[in-house]
């Protein structure tokens, strides 16, 4: 069965960079059709959970473990609390939908229309200069075709309509964006901020820039401070597709959404090199259906984009689309780490009310402008973190007494810990890649991705150095007994992955140019983590939105003159 | 609201392809409707830039969302309650184990566990949850608690004086050292190695500060908050808020 209304542009995912591309190219006039392979979830009606109270969350809030072991093996183990019972529905079953781990690897997707705007954890940074320079500088990957410059103006584009709170800082590394008010500090995380600036002149500690509005914005209501925002937000209160750029898409009465319509591949007209459509498998019927458009713009998050570029097979692209040199599916990077955290005391006065959606933030201050000289290893990292209190089911876990006593002390706000977790940056190396293994048939007949990924020597001795730094700043912060826990020690697990099919200089060395236009292929776009050639050290989805909206720019423009 | 304990409630809507393993109660949903709570949150203002807490407390209110859980199914959860007691816990294992858990969460200037359904809530994860080592275990230790009340004190647990079951309950915790450490109460109950003492102790302190009761009366449930106060004197906020 074959469909072939005419789009003047498809948009694969509805995630944070689908519904940004939908969003810009309904504003500028295109016809657009939005394909998702995951189920439909609708703004506020969708979150059934929100306002499920502690007392009626199923088995008081603990793991189902024999279905989370059998269908959510996976998703299950996200760390951070983000799967639960409250959002279980939004994540993707691992049975039906397996992958293959040459080396053990956390593959976090949800399934459903919104993607990981729904569940994400809403921090928001720029990359700084410096971040597009590292591979040119220390020759560890290929050069970027964009410079900051490049985007500027386009983070601002993003933020102003997202909303971004947060604190301005005048660091070049670090550059500031547009704020909405910033979130407040609480007592010990001012102390923290004191007590590291004061002690290291190169340090800085900020509140989290998060897209949660801190005032009314946008006609989306400001942010109640409940901390529950991977339930879903019927306030709007933080950034999803959902509750931001779909609208803005549907008021332009230009967007169709297709929910489960998985895309198997982007076909390539031989004659014009183009691509001309796109296949769709339907996951409730499994029936077969094709779209066609004169652009399309590939945001299916990194590995669903490699899955549907590695697919796309014909005479002109026998390995792919865009893969001319081996390098589609190669060059993975995400974020890995090490986390230390103490107890500090002499503020047991003071407390707060009210649950901040944000924590704070050391921006990077290794290898800044330079090697340091103490460092062996390239790059850097920057910290998240935060103080608060322990809350009871920490302070439940500390002892093992029982009384009124107990039942009292558990009541009251725990100890003020401080937490500090890396974010280090990951080398871009030609052998950490996904391949489609064709032996082994995944959802739909589809063949499964194959994830051969792992860290190195380099992200070894940063973790090293980031641990001792921790420590330090913990220490001189008041910290007592401070320990060092492994966290984003696994591929995968810092759900930032990025990489695949990197933007370039030329098809020997990349997927996309500095449009993020596939090589030989102009009216495929692929916007997503995929497209990035280094990591940075602070969150990628930002910038992510940042490209996706200067290649519709780009994109409606060559559309307009007839090019596409 | 003791057996909102018991209700497994299945999420209504997108949950196509999603197995839901249980029993046939686990279909109740609540009278009032997440779409009743919307409309109210909606009619408050929420996306209209005017929205105060207490605005939202009272559109909470007014839909009855705390309390949500009276519906048809009330009688299903009793029932379903019946049936989790017979088949994870005997009556004669729930008269243990709702002595000790009030011992282990007395009533104080606020409810005890008894008065707050946690005895209840432990049969329903003792018939849905709990594996069947785990339930073993389990009982066996309640069936302990028994014995020992009748070596110490010549008589059953559930009729012992609080000071002896407390006396009871100690020598079992100084009998059962705990050697982990964990960050979350939820962590070391799924623990497979924790002892009974602690399995126990554990279940009800996640029991009770997750009910109504203790949810309210205990810690502060503030279903929208609106401000975050940074930094306020614990004298006038010695509280945690829940959601
Ligand atoms: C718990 C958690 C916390 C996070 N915290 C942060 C944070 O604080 N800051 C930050 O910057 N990032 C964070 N992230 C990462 C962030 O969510 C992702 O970077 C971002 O969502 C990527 O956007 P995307 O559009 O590429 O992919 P997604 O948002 O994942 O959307 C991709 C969509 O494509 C669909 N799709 C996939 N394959 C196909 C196919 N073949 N056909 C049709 N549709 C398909 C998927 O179903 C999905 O809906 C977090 C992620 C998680 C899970
Ligand atoms: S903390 Fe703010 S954004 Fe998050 S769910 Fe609550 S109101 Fe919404």
């Amino acid at each position: 069965m074959s469909k072939t209304t005419q789009f003047d542009a498809i948009v694969i995912g509805s995630g944070i960079t689908g519904g940004w591309a939908a969003k810009e190219l309904t504003e500028k006039g295109l016809k657009v059709l939005m394909l998702e392979r995951g189920a439909l979830v609708e703004h506020q009606k969708g979150y059934v959970h929100e306002f499920t109270p502690p007392w009626q969350a199923p088995n008081d809030g603990l793991p189902e473990r024999e279905l989370y072991a059998r269908e959510y093996e996976i998703q299950s183990k996200i760390e951070r609390g983000a799967f639960s019972w409250a959002n279980r529905h939004y994540w993707i079953n691992d049975r039906e939908n397996p992958y293959e781990q040459i080396k053990p690897f956390r593959w976090h997707r949800t399934n459903v229309l919104g993607g990981r705007s729904l569940t994400w954890g809403r921090q928001s940074y720029r990359w700084g200069n410096d971040d597009f320079l590292a591979n040119a500088r220390d020759g560890h990957g290929n050069d970027w075709p964009i410079r900051y410059a490049d985007l500027a103006p386009w983070y601002t584009h993003v933020e102003k309509f997202i909303g971004v709170s947060g604190q301005p800082e005048g660091l070049e590394h670090f550059p500031d964006g547009h704020y909405l008010p910033p979130m407040e500090m609480t007592a010990l995380e001012r102390a923290l901020k004191q007590r590291i600036e004061g002690k290291w002149q190169d340090r800085r500690v900020t509140i989290g820039r998060v897209a949660n509005l801190t005032v009314p914005h946008n006609g989306r209501g400001q942010c109640q401070n409940r901390n529950i925002c991977n339930r879903g937000c019927s306030f709007g209160a933080y950034f999803s597709t959902l509750s931001s750029t779909l609208p803005a898409a549907q008021k332009t009465g230009r967007l169709t959404v297709r929910t489960d319509s998985v895309v198997e591949a982007i076909d390539v007209d031989p004659k014009t090199r183009k691509a001309s459509g796109v296949r769709v498998i339907d996951a409730k019927t499994g029936q077969r259906a094709s779209f066609k458009a004169r652009v399309i713009f590939l945001c299916a998050s990194t590995y669903g984009s490699l899955q549907v570029l590695l697919q796309s097979r014909s005479a002109l692209h026998p390995n792919g689309i865009g893969n001319h040199s081996d390098v589609l599916g190669r060059y993975l990077i995400d974020h890995h780490g090490v986390a230390a955290f103490g107890e500090i005391k002499g503020f047991e006065d003071r407390n707060y009310k009210g649950r901040r959606a944000t924590g704070i933030l050391v921006p990077r201050f290794r290898n800044v402008g330079g090697q340091d000289a103490d460092a062996d290893f390239t790059r850097g990292y920057g910290f998240q973190g935060g103080a608060m209190r322990d809350d009871w089911t920490n302070t439940a876990a500390l002892t093992d007494d029982f009384g009124a006593g107990m039942k009292h002390s558990i009541a009251r706000p725990g100890k003020w810990m401080a937490f500090l977790g890396a974010f280090g940056e990951q080398l871009p190396q030609a052998h950490n890649r996904v391949v489609l293994n064709e032996k082994k048939p995944g959802n739909y007949g589809l063949p499964q991705l194959s994830f051969d990924v792992a860290y190195g020597e380099n992200e070894r001795k940063m973790a090293v150095d980031a641990g001792k730094q921790a420590e330090q700043m913990l220490k001189a912060a008041g910290a007592e007994r401070v320990q060092l826990v492994p966290s984003r020690a696994l591929p995968g697990v810092s759900i930032h992955e990025m990489g695949g099919a990197r933007m370039g200089h030329n098809p020997a060395e990349s997927v996309l140019n500095g449009r993020n236009q596939v090589h030989g292929v102009p009216n495929l776009f692929v916007t997503d983590g995929s497209a990035m050639a280094s990591s940075g050290t602070v969150n990628p989805s930002l910038t992510y939105m940042a490209l996706t909206a200067r290649a519709v720019d780009f994109a409606v423009a060559e559309f307009k003159a007839g090019r596409l | 609201m003791i057996f909102s304990k018991v209700q497994f409630r299945k999420m209504p809507g997108v949950l196509t392809g999603v197995a839901n393993s249980g029993g046939a109660h686990r279909d109740m949903q609540p009278a009032v409707s997440r779409r009743d709570v919307l409309t109210a949150l909606l009619a408050g203002g929420a996306l209209a830039a005017t929205w105060t807490t207490s605005a939202a407390a009272a559109a909470l209110q007014a839909a009855g969302a705390p309390a949500a859980t009276a519906n048809p199914g009330t009688g299903a959860a009793a029932g379903g309650q019946a049936a989790a007691s017979s088949a994870g816990l005997s009556a004669a294992d729930m008269a243990v184990l709702s002595a000790a858990a009030q011992i282990i969460v007395p009533a104080t200037d606020t409810p005890g566990a008894q008065e707050a359904g946690v005895p209840q809530f432990i049969a329903a994860l003792s018939a849905h949850w709990m594996t069947a080592d785990e339930l073993a275990v389990f009982r066996a230790g309640l069936t302990g608690l028994d014995a020992s009340a009748q070596q110490r004190h010549q008589c059953a647990y559930a009729a012992c004086t609080p000071e002896q079951g407390a006396d009871i309950l100690q020598a079992l915790r100084a009998a059962s050292p705990y050697g982990g450490r964990t960050f979350s109460l939820s962590d070391r109950i799924l623990d497979p190695k924790a002892p009974f003492y602690l399995r126990l102790r554990d279940l009800v302190v996640l029991g009770y500060f997750t009910s109504e009761a203790g949810s309210n009366q205990e810690l502060r449930y503030m279903p929208v908050p609106g401000k975050f106060e940074s930094n306020v004197d614990i004298k006038t906020w010695p509280y945690q808020v829940v959601i």
